[in-house]
Parts: C-alpha cells; structure tokens; sequence
C-alpha cells in the first residue's frame, strides 16, 4: 500500500461523494483501490449503485469497494474470547456469561474498539493487495474517537504494563521463598510466562503500528470536507484541533457544495473563519445540482482536490 | 525422636518462610485486586463497562477474579486482617 | 525464692491450667465440635485457607507478641513481685487467654468475621462503632506510651538508638538480598542474624546520644516516613528480623533464668498503692490492668485472633492451642521479665540507687520508678537484668546482651509506631463515617493519606514530649483494656445469647474487668489527670478528654449489653452448633 486516504467531516458535507469519486479517479490510471465504508449508517454502495451486501463487490477494473460490517468485528471479538473462557476457567462460578456479553456489545468504548479493530484488519488484508485505501468515516465523534483510541490504550496499556510488573515482582518474590505450590503451578511470575503480560504487549504493539500509521503524513492523508454553514466549518475546526491534540494533521480542507446556500453573509462568516486557518491547504467545490453517479463525473470532482494529494 | 526434631524443623522453616512474605502476600493480593478492578470492575459492581482489553485478558485472569471477587465480598469486615499483617505487635 | 522456682512455677501452673481449665472452656463453653471451620467451607484459596497449627500458632504468636508485655510487668514490679506475678498468671488464666481463646473462636462461628463485626451483631449495631472509637484512642495513646517509653531508654541507653538505625540497615539489606537478589533463604536468613549482630556490636561502639527532645522528633519523621515506604522495603525484611529477635530473646531468656537458680532479691509486696502514676499513690486494683496490659490481657489480640487466624485454622480443635495458648505463652514472657527484674533488678542499678530500695518494702514501692527511670525507664532496668542473668548462665558478653535486650524490646516498640500510622488511616474513616454526608469536605480533609497519618502521629508524639511515661502508660493501657472489655463482653454475648451454653464463665470475668477498668480509669481522670495538669495543663486536658470519651463510651457499652438489639443474629447457620 502507498497511501491510505481518511475522509472525515460532519454528517450529511459530501464525504461518501468525495471518497467515492476519489477512489474512482485513483482506479483511473490503473491503481488498485480498496474503498471502505466504517460509518455504520453507509451510504457507500448507495453511491456506487450496488445493492447492499456485506462482501467486497469489485465495482469496476481494479476498484473493489466495502461497506464494513463492524457489528460483525464486535461479534467475532466476543465469541472468542467466550471460546476463550470456556477453554481457559475450570470451575470458577461465574455468573451467566454470555448474557453479560450481549450488554457489552452496546456499552461504550465497544464501538469504538470495533471499529479499530475492523480498521486494522482491512489495512492488514489490503495492503499488500492494492496500491490505494480510501476510508468513508462515520461522523465526527465516532471518527475522533477512533483516531485518540490506538493512543489512549498505548498510555492505558503502558500503566497496566507498569502494575502487571509489580504483580510478577511480588510473585517471583513469594514464590522465591514459599515454593512454586504456594500459588498454583500455573500461575506466572516472570514476563516470559505471562499471558496477561504477553497480551498487554501484544495489544500494545497493534495500537502503536496503528498509531504510527496514522500520525505518518507520507502514508496516511486525512481530508477534512466541510460546507459552507459556520456549524460544519466549526465542527471542522474541532476536528483539526483534536487531532493535532495527539500530532495527528489534517492534510487537505476541502470546502464543498459551495454556493449551495445563500451566497450573502452566511458564506461572509465562513470565508472568514476559513480565512484563519492559513497554513492548512484549501480546496473549493461546487454545489452539484444532479447526483454524481455518473462515472466521468466522478473523476470530474476528484480532480479538483486530487493532485494535492498525491 | 530424630523424625520428630525433622519435623518440627520443618515447621519452623516453614514458619519463618511465612512470616518472611506475609506483607508481601498480602500486598500482592491488593495489587492483584486493583489489577483486576481496572479491568473488570463492572463485575463487582463498578458503574464502569469492562473495557475491550479486560474481556480479551478475562480468560487467564482466573486469579486476579477470585482475589478481587473476595475481596469486594469481604470490603464491609476488613479491617481485623490488616492489624495482623502490619504487625501492630 | 528464686528465679529457677519462678519459672517452674508459671509453665507448670500455665500448663496445668491449660489442660484443665482449657478443656473444660472448649467442652462446656465453646462447645467445640466437628463443624467444619471457615478455612475449609468457605476455602477460596485467597484469604480462607487452612494452615498447619504450628505454623499458624507461631504467626498469631509473632503476631501479638510486643514491648508491652515487657514493660508493663517492669513498671508493676512497683508492687512487688508477687501481685505483678499473680495478675500475669491468673489474669491471663482466667481472663485474658479466655478473652482471647473466646475471640478467636466467635470468628471462626462466624465465619472469620472480625470481633467487631460480631460485637455490632450480638450486642448492639452501634457497638461495632464504639469498638472503632476504641481502637481510635489505643492507636493514639500507644504511640504517646512507647514513644515517651523509648524516649527515656534512648536517652539513658544510646547504644541502642545507634543499633536500632543500623538494624534498620540491616532490615534494608536483608529486604535487598531476599527479595530483589532472591538469594537462597536460608543463606540470606542468616546473613540477616550476623548483620543483627553486627548491629548490635556498631551500636555499642557508636553511641547516639540526643536529648529526650530530639528523640520525640526524630520519631515523628521515622513515624510519617517508614509508614510511606513501600512494603516490601522495610517493613517486611523488618518483621522477619522481630521474629527471630523474639525467638531468640524468648530462648535465651528463657533458659538461663531457668537454670540460674538466681534468689529473688525485692520484696514480694511492697504496699497496696505504690505511687506509680504521676507520682501518686496507685492502689493495685484497681489499677493493675492499665499497667500490665500485654502478658496478661489484651483487646487488640481479639482484632487479631478475628482476623487472619481464624479464617486460617484447620480445625476447631486447634483454637485452644492457638487462642489461649498463644496467650499464656505471652504469659510465659511476662513470667521472664518479672523473673530477671526480680532477680537481678538490684546488681543493674549504682550502689546509692539501690540503697534507695533495699531498705524496706515501703522505700522500695515509693522509688522503684526513680530508680528504673535512672537505668533507662521499664525497658532499661529490664534489659540490664536480663544481661546480667544471660551472662551469669551463658558468659556472653553483658554490654552485648544489653544492647540485645534493650533492641529487642525497642525494635518491637518502634514497629508498632508507624504500624499504628498506617491503621490510623483506616480508623479515621471509619470514625468519621457519620458525617461523610452531611461534611463531605471534612470527611475528605481528614481522610486524606497525609492528614490521617500526621494528625495521630503529632497528637501521641505531643502527649509524648512530656516525657511523663507513668502517666501515658497507663492511658494507653486503660484503651487498650477497655477494647478487651468490649471484646469479652462479646464473647459473652456470644456464648450466652447465641451459644446458650456455660456463659458465667465469661460473663462474670467480663463484668469483674468492666468494673475494674471503669473504676481504674476513674481513678486516673479524677487523681492522675490533675497532677499531670499542674505540669502540662494542655497534654493533660487531651488526655482527659480522651478518658472522659472513653468513660461515657464504656457506660453506653454496658448499657448496651443489658438492653441488646431485639432481633439478634443469632442463626448464622450453618456453623450454629
């Protein structure tokens, strides 16, 4: 994989359009491209005019689309890790299992860590297969959420990882003095035996390639859409700002649907706002009355923004 | 006689080894317990959902469970243990 | 009288007892059985795991032994041996290993709760919250009495300040080898007892000398900082150097009085009231209980009988042998100190000191404090006894076992201060639990980790800066005896309301010590206090106050017992018998 394109935005600026076209544009020259929808309200094959499904669809020459079904990442996550406990607990009197794990799948902080974990599954299939991945993004929480998750659990992990290792010192301490049957023969005391330590670094060491992929500008472009009305140009803001939080950089803003609204003050107020934001490259797109289904316009769009890009 | 003298050499050492880490163990058991809280504290009653990590650590953390499921049990009485592992005496 | 008879004495009669009266306490008012204990039903592999009953014995023992078993006996010996002899043997005979065996037994019934969680369910639900009061007050005024305790004997001793730090560094290193080099047990355990003695043999050689002063600062610092130095760096390496420091003490103490065949050389009774507290005249009962707590009757060996070891022991046949006898083996301790005081009490003092009680028996009761005090205090003239009778048998140099002794009783002593501070965290919350609510920011405040460390450490260390020892003692005993009052009272409670069986055995000691404690504690407030006022008037009004509290709390206590909570917990099955 070259590159791999974010499009992120508020709800409802143009970012199934753009990252459709896109992806389009790329396949163009014959590049393998991979576009991927994680919102979970997709409107991906909606664009493409494929009826929904939940497999890659190969939507034209060297140009596969997918809308992801991430409820189905939560669900394998969970199941395994209920084989997992079925095989690993003897007879420790837990209450109902599996009940509790369909409350899970709705608590927060599970939706989030799905979509990670789909992410980073596609990028690790896909990779190697195409040149190109072109990512739709649900709207601004969720997508910012999943952006800070792969650093969050890498400073999480760090402190677990700090305390699992007193755990162990203490173990080897007692176990030093008291013999290996004071805690149970399989009960770990150093780092090479733990499970739990070995999953801490495990789990670590995906969030920061994830991390790293994300923060490197080389391999990893985001493209902030807004429209012309202050509250999407101030969700953008947000986005630039939260991300920058954690060195992540917003590569390209691209102002769309322009003139769609009244052309008097509203845009007045969001040129000068977008007027601040000097150092961060800008690019303008017009309101398109008719849908952009049709493949040359598509490629139309896209070359408006596309070459900042690549 | 001399099984006898073994014997209760035996005990001794044995005795010595357990005065030796008792603080020791007992601090282990509460970082075991913190451990396991971080994780999955939803079990025993934390307004907190177990994370994603703690549901993927949940099947060997077998242990850490049981210490901080007794240790949510016995919260209320807890107190007498600790003037005998601090040696107030 | 010697000391060979003395010791012979106390094991035969402790020994006797324990088999006769022993047995009919487990038959008759335990009503011991095969029910299983908690250790088994309820095994969790965490905390409710049987244990060998030696081993369990010898921890329960490490456990409650301490200073205060010896330097209560070394202050009573102002009455004379024999009253001081007596309270340790029949005191803990029939009160204090009772109190103990009792208290050991109602936990394990329920299952391996603590004695104040049965107190709030076979008396009243707020006598669990007095019980915390209690524990409040003993947590104070212990470090107020060893502190001033350890102040005198640091200031007359000061080899053994010097050996204390280098034992501190020998615990350090002992920690280092042990734990993080995980040398072999054995090997490290060793190398532990010859940095003990080398300790010891540095200390005598550089002497730390300070004012009393400087000693009660120094000990606020040690108080706030070794109780926030994590546990595996002093305080465990450190408890395992006590342990063998008492058995050690314990052995060698103990046979060398036994073949001394030394004469007792003071008075069996001096006069009813020794002037022992503040200077003035203490009636032995009674006042007897404030100043040998330890050794013959003490309430923190309920919390701690209720707490680990019940929920260890394998059988309920094993409690007689831990429970009383783990009590009457203190016994046997105190039995030693009086034992070399008695003995040797007299060669350890300057000629015109013992002129000052050899005279008669009254001269004696009235300077036998003066003179201990000239010697280092209780501790002192007990660990220059014992040098003398250690010496006497097994030639090892006196300055030595001085330093020893006197380092035995003190590592114990400072022990138990920064052990205080870390539970004063806890009691802190729990007495101020009432008001959580309705004073958040107060509750907050004060249970802060360094608030609740600070403020019980200042208050016992200022009670301390008086130096007045006599007067601190026996406050600190009085909390202490009046936990053990709460605690036998539960007892009886226990076997009366919920095991219905021979509880006069227990109700009636419970109610003789109430009485006795109240009236002593009385005696304190209304005699004691005002002659510490006329010195101190600010030390004096706390301590008042705190007896005073603690007067009123007694009162609701007994109260309490008389008019119980109507619906008792007493079906906690399945281990009702």
């Amino acid at each position: 994989m070259k590159k791999i394109f974010f499009f992120l935005g508020k709800g409802g600026v143009g970012k199934t359009t753009l990252a459709g076209s896109f992806a389009t544009y790329l396949s163009k020259n014959f590049n393998k491209v991979f576009v991927a929808s994680i919102d979970p309200a997709h409107n991906l094959f909606d664009f493409f005019g494929i009826t929904a499904r939940s497999a890659p669809v190969e939507v034209s020459d060297n140009l596969i689309a997918e809308e992801i079904d991430v409820d189905l990442y939560l669900k394998k996550f969970l199941k395994e890790a209920s084989l997992k406990m079925k095989k690993n607990y003897h007879y420790l009197q837990m209450i109902n299992l599996e009940n509790m794990f369909d409350v899970l799948k709705h608590s927060p902080g599970m939706e989030e860590y799905a979509m990670v974990s789909a992410l980073e599954e596609l990028i690790r299939i896909w990779s190697s297969k195409v040149d190109f991945i072109v990512i739709d993004t649900p709207p601004t929480g969720l997508m910012l959420k999943i952006f800070f998750l792969p650093k969050t659990t890498l400073l999480w992990i760090d402190k677990l990882k700090k305390l699992r290792k007193k755990i162990l010192d203490r173990r080897s301490q007692l176990v030093h003095i008291k013999g290996k049957q004071e805690l149970g023969e399989d009960i770990a005391c150093d780092e090479e035996e733990d499970i739990v330590f070995k999953e801490l670094e495990i789990q670590a060491k995906s969030s920061k390639k994830l991390f790293d992929i994300f923060s490197n500008p080389e391999v990893c472009k985001k493209i902030l859409v807004v429209n012309y009305d202050e509250l999407s140009v101030r969700e953008g803001i947000k986005i630039i700002n939260e991300l920058a939080s954690i060195d992540i950089s917003v590569d390209l803003m691209v102002c769309n649907k322009k003139g769609m609204t009244d052309p008097i003050s509203p845009d007045k107020e969001v040129e000068k706002i977008l007027d601040k934001l000097k150092s961060l490259k800008k690019v303008e797109i017009p309101f398109y009355r008719d849908y952009v289904t049709p493949r040359n316009k598509m490629i139309e769009i896209a070359e408006i923004f596309a070459k900042e890009l690549l | 006689m001399l099984k006898k003298i073994k014997e209760s050499f035996l005990f001794f050492s044995k005795g010595f080894r357990e005065i030796s880490t008792r603080a020791i163990e007992a601090e282990l058991k509460e970082l075991e317990n913190v451990f396991a809280l971080i994780l999955m504290g939803a079990l025993t009653g934390m307004p907190a959902p177990p994370s994603f990590l703690g549901i993927k650590l949940l099947p060997y953390m077998e242990r850490e469970l049981k210490i901080m499921i007794c240790r949510s049990e016995a919260l209320g009485d807890i107190f007498a243990d600790w003037f005998d592992i601090l040696d107030f005496g | 009288m010697n000391s060979t008879i003395l010791i012979v004495c106390g094991v035969l009669l402790y020994i006797i007892l324990y088999h006769t009266y022993g047995r009919y306490l487990r038959k008759e008012v335990v009503r011991e059985s095969d029910v299983e204990v908690p250790s088994k039903r309820l095994y969790d592999g965490v905390d409710f795991v049987p244990a060998n009953k030696y081993v369990l014995f010898g921890h329960h023992f490490a456990s409650i032994a301490g200073a205060a078993p010896i330097v209560g006996p070394a202050i009573a010996l102002a009455w004379g041996w024999l009253p001081a002899l007596l309270w340790v043997w029949l005191g803990n005979i029939f009160i204090g290993a009772v109190h103990d065996y009792l208290s050991l037994m109602s936990s394990v019934r329920y299952d391996g709760h603590s004695i104040q969680w049965i107190a709030g369910r076979v008396i009243k639900k707020r006598t669990g919250y007095v019980f915390a009061w209690f524990i409040f007050f003993v947590l104070i005024l212990v470090v107020a009495a060893f502190g001033a305790v350890l102040g005198k004997l640091y200031v007359k001793q000061p080899a053994v300040p010097s050996a204390y730090i280098f034992k501190i560094f020998s615990a350090l290193i002992l920690g280092y080898l042990l734990y993080k080099v995980k040398m072999d047990f054995r090997l490290a355990t060793i190398i532990g007892i010859i940095l003990l003695i080398i300790s010891i043999i540095l200390g005598d050689k550089f002497p730390l000398s300070a004012s009393y002063r400087t000693w009660m600062v120094v000990f606020f610092i040690y108080i706030i900082v070794a109780a926030s130095i994590p546990v595996h760096v002093l305080l465990q390496p450190r408890d395992y150097l006590n342990a063998w420091l008492l058995v050690g003490g314990l052995v060698v103490g103990g046979i060398s009085l036994l073949v001394a065949f030394s004469p007792v050389k003071i008075p069996a009774i001096t006069v009813y009231s020794a002037p022992i507290i503040a200077g003035k005249p203490t009636p032995f009962w009674p006042v007897i209980p404030l100043i040998v707590a330890c050794g013959s009757l003490s309430g923190f060996h309920a919390i701690v009988a209720s707490g680990t070891t019940s929920k260890q022991i394998s059988s309920e046949k094993d409690g007689l042998f831990i429970g009383y006898g783990g009590m009457l083996t203190e016994g046997f301790l105190s039995t030693i100190v009086i034992a070399a005081i008695s003995t040797y009490g007299l060669s350890v003092v300057s000629p015109e000191k013992a002129s000052l009680i050899t005279t008669n028996a009254a001269d004696f009761a009235r300077n036998y404090i003066g003179v201990a005090k000239s010697v280092g205090g209780p501790i002192g003239i007990f660990s220059k006894s014992y040098a003398e009778v250690a010496n006497s048998v097994l030639h090892l140099p006196k300055s030595f076992l001085v330093i020893l002794a006197s380092m035995w009783v003190a590592s114990f002593a400072m022990t138990t201060l920064d052990t205080t501070n870390r539970l004063a965290r806890y009691t802190f919350a729990e007495i101020f639990e009432p008001i959580k609510e309705k004073l958040p920011e107060f509750y907050n405040f004060i249970t802060n980790r360094w608030v609740a460390s600070t403020i019980p450490a200042a208050i016992g260390i200022g009670l301390a800066w008086s130096g007045a020892w006599t007067m601190l003692w026996p406050a600190f005993g009085g909390a202490n005896q009046m936990l053990a009052s709460i605690a036998l009272m539960t007892g009886a409670a226990w076997v009366i309301r919920v095991q219905k069986s021979k509880g006069m055995n227990v109700l009636i000691p419970a109610l003789l010590l109430w009485v006795t404690v109240s009236l002593a504690m009385v005696w304190y407030l209304f005699i004691a206090v005002p002659t510490f006022y006329a010195k101190n008037p600010v030390k004096a009004i706390i301590l008042g106050a705190m007896v005073v509290i603690m007067l009123v709390l007694n009162l609701l206590l007994i109260y309490d017992y008389f008019k119980p909570e109507k619906d008792l917990e007493t079906k906690l099955e399945p281990d009702k018998v």
